[in-house]
């Protein structure tokens, strides 16, 4: 008989733990940026390699969710909890994903560079014109 | 699952229900308050004091109408090309590849300062050369630069005074002199740019005026020396004082139209000068010239050879944001620079999400 897993694998708990707060800093650096004159160029230097970094993770999380499959629901969940849980966990990936292939993808069809730090670069995702 | 579990996880359910279920709603609530308060703060709609990007691009469009697919000021223009051949000057100033020996194309646009695309060329509006270096690794050097030997104001908020200050009078259709002379009375700095700016009298046009960035930046180089740097264009053409003639209905475009046929007779050149300041002169104020005498380092030449319809003009395209910069040049003290990429990108982004109207280039 299998143990079922009681616990997220210490890589899933990782890659969460590294992911919550630069999302959440991400979430209130993009709310400041379009409102701020005096801090808009720093903010904006940030928020392009921090939304690369998230979609780098999320690569890797998504890879690591298909290969660790996460602990059983409780039992106390019902039916229906467990189906708002699971919809809200795959929108959760979709958006984490989508979110920094649409910046990426703004930042190409106006024609930045997109600079991570330094002279290093991201290709334009795709060329307009 | 077995019966005992389901009952278990039953009776659970049960214990869960009435101040457990309340406890646990007000901690979820409390959170979302906390996440949903800060974003209202962060975005400013709690405090509301600050300027944002939005007002100056709303006070342009208050000024000289909403002209869609425009740019907000410097909305009259047209697109250039060509390239730039750096001499290795720079090179012990900036680490930036622009600046060692060798060519990198160029797209630029030359504009008219307003926000009004029909208006009539006349010789003292200030003229813009927006430039886009782009660099073989694939980094971009942009910068807008203007035929004024230093700025009108020295910070965002005295900016926007300004503009308020020369907004239209809704009965008489022109700017209330009273108001402008107040924000005079207000800003020192202001009056002494302007004494400034009128002893540079403009060229007679766009081929023949110096370009100045204005701002400072700092320039990085090899060895991690960093240099306070501000960039003049200084044209090959000659100097000639610019007509005091009004244009007329028919030559509404004379200075574009001037353009053109200069650039029909061969291409148009500048020397690259870097201005090298010293410890003491002012990075963050763009109102006040730095002392003569100056290093002036020819870092090499612009050499402008193709207007491009407005049509198909790649220069429409362009967000000509002085803080797009290469590795070697980074952007200094000056409050004005990250408040020009903020206004620029949100008049980017409302131009870019608009159906073009007719083109008013010169050249039409």
């Amino acid at each position: 008989m299998v143990t079922e897993r009681r616990q997220f694998t210490a890589l899933s708990r990782l890659l969460h733990w590294l992911m919550a707060p630069m999302v959440l800093s991400m979430l209130c650096i993009g709310v400041a940026m379009v409102v701020s004159v005096a801090n808009y160029h720093r903010l904006v230097s940030i928020h392009r390699p921090l939304g690369i970094s998230i979609l780098f993770l999320v690569v890797i999380r998504y890879v690591n969710r298909r290969l660790n499959a996460p602990p059983p629901f409780p039992p106390t969940m019902s039916a229906q909890e467990r189906r708002a849980a699971t919809a809200s966990e795959m929108m959760l990936y979709a958006l984490l994903f989508a979110l920094p292939v649409v910046g990426w993808g703004m930042l190409s069809a106006a024609g930045y560079p997109i600079v991570l730090y330094g002279s290093l670069h991201l290709p334009r995702s795709f060329r307009t014109a | 699952m077995s019966t005992d579990a389901k009952l278990g996880a039953e009776a659970q359910r049960a214990a869960l229900s009435k101040i457990g279920t309340l406890a646990r709603f007000a901690v979820i609530g409390a959170v979302l308050g906390v996440i949903i308060g800060s974003f209202a703060y962060i975005g400013g709609s709690l405090t509301g004091k600050d300027l944002r990007p939005v007002d100056f691009a709303d006070e342009f469009e208050r000024i000289a109408g909403v002209h869609s697919g425009f740019r907000r000021n410097h909305a009259k223009g047209v697109g250039v090309s060509g390239y730039f051949e750096s001499n290795g000057a720079g090179a012990r100033l900036s680490k930036a590849i622009v600046f060692q020996v060798g060519r990198v194309p160029v797209t630029g646009r030359f504009s008219l300062a307003g926000g009004q695309p029909y208006m009539a060329d006349a010789a003292n509006t200030i003229r813009g050369l927006g430039l886009k270096f782009s660099l073989p690794d694939g980094e971009q050097w942009r910068t807008a630069m203007n035929s004024i030997p230093v700025f009108m104001v020295n910070t965002p908020a005295a900016f926007y005074e300004r503009l308020i200050a020369s907004r239209p009078d809704p009965t008489t259709g022109k700017p209330d002199p009273t108001k402008m002379k107040a924000f005079l009375a207000s800003h020192p700095e202001t009056v002494r740019a302007m004494k400034i700016m009128s002893s540079h009298p403009p060229a007679s046009g766009f081929a023949n005026s110096t370009y100045s960035s204005l701002n400072a930046f700092f320039f990085v180089n090899m060895d991690g020396v960093s240099t306070p740097v501000r960039l003049q264009l200084v044209p090959l053409d000659a100097f000639e004082p610019a007509a005091s003639t009004l244009p007329t209905k028919e030559n509404k475009n004379y200075l574009f139209d001037a353009l053109i046929v200069r650039l029909h007779r061969g291409p148009v050149q500048w020397h690259l000068i870097l201005v090298v300041g010293q410890p003491g002169d002012p990075t963050n104020d763009a109102t006040i010239p730095w002392p003569e005498g100056r290093e002036r380092v020819d870092a090499g030449t612009l050499t402008l050879s193709d207007i491009e319809s407005a049509e198909t003009s790649v220069a429409q395209d362009i967000n000509f944001d002085p803080l797009v910069l290469p590795a070697g040049i980074v952007p200094s003290d000056d409050p004005l620079l990250s408040a020009r990429s903020a206004v620029y990108s949100q008049s980017f982004t409302r131009r870019a999400g608009e159906t073009k109207e007719p083109s008013a280039e010169a050249g039409k």
